[in-house]
């Protein structure tokens, strides 16, 4: 994904959410936000720094492939 | 560069926690996940206003960031699906309210991965080693973090994060007394 898109939408494709419609439910989707650049404003103490998007991505998918195999041990 | 959380902007949150949870749950072998966006948005508001911390957020450590996320994901219930006894054994399984528990979890255990702890004004450190725990005692975190709320548990979660950091981290720990 690239932060600066304009007009573009992220889709979450795992994800449903609530309708308007009771019991209905549709994918998870949200614009692209704006991105602004960065300020270490936390003075004492930040969680952990990413580049972009994928590195969210990636960091999660490797997580619950973790705790999957770790939970069936 | 972006924090896992607390950025500038409460979208830039919203993105990448809709994106963890998505890529977190398609790891975990979790399909069709279903979650309420708004209430996602409303967690990411609650835990930047009024911020439990004497010098408000943007002085707050780490701990005290992820502890407060944690307790208003878990409060807030933003996962509506129980995730299947395939996936997470029959222990867990049984625990209500489990798939918002051990999403806000792991949540804490990447964001305090490489966190940064500034201390003294000019000591940073980085907490280098990933949090390690017993599946026995991760069942238990799990089971205790089933009703928590903010207001009543913001401050022990703070010392639950900081102390499992520490374990792995004792370069990072404050000097230990015997008392």
């Amino acid at each position: 994904m690239n932060p600066t898109a304009e007009n573009e939408v992220i889709v979450f494709d795992n994800l449903v959410g609530p309708t308007a419609v009771d019991g209905k439910y549709a994918p998870v989707t949200m614009p692209v936000p704006s991105s602004e650049p960065f300020s270490n404003v936390n003075a004492a103490g930040d969680t952990k720094t990413v580049v972009s998007l994928d590195e969210i991505k990636e960091m999660a998918s490797e997580s619950g492939g973790r705790l999957k195999e770790a939970l069936r041990s | 560069m972006f924090n896992v959380l607390y950025n500038d902007t409460i979208d830039i949150d919203l993105a990448y926690l809709l994106s963890y949870i998505n890529d977190f749950t398609k790891g975990l072998g979790e399909h069709r996940v279903s979650i309420d966006p708004q209430k996602c948005r409303l967690i990411l508001l609650g835990m930047r206003q009024d911020f439990p911390h004497v010098d408000g957020m943007n002085h707050a450590s780490c701990f005290k960031k992820i502890a407060n996320f944690v307790a208003y994901f878990v409060a807030e219930k933003p996962i509506q699906n129980p995730f299947s006894e395939e996936n997470i054994g029959s222990d867990l399984e049984k625990l209500s309210n489990h798939q918002n528990s051990i999403v806000a979890l792991q949540v804490a255990i990447d964001g305090l991965h490489g966190a940064m702890i500034h201390r003294n004004q000019d000591q940073e450190l980085k907490v280098e080693n990933r949090i390690q725990i017993s599946r026995h005692s991760y069942v238990d975190i799990i089971d205790a973090l089933q009703s928590i709320t903010p207001n009543t548990h913001y401050k022990l979660l703070t010392i639950l994060f900081e102390q499992l950091v520490y374990k792995t981290n004792l370069d990072c720990q404050y000097p230990a007394i015997n008392i």
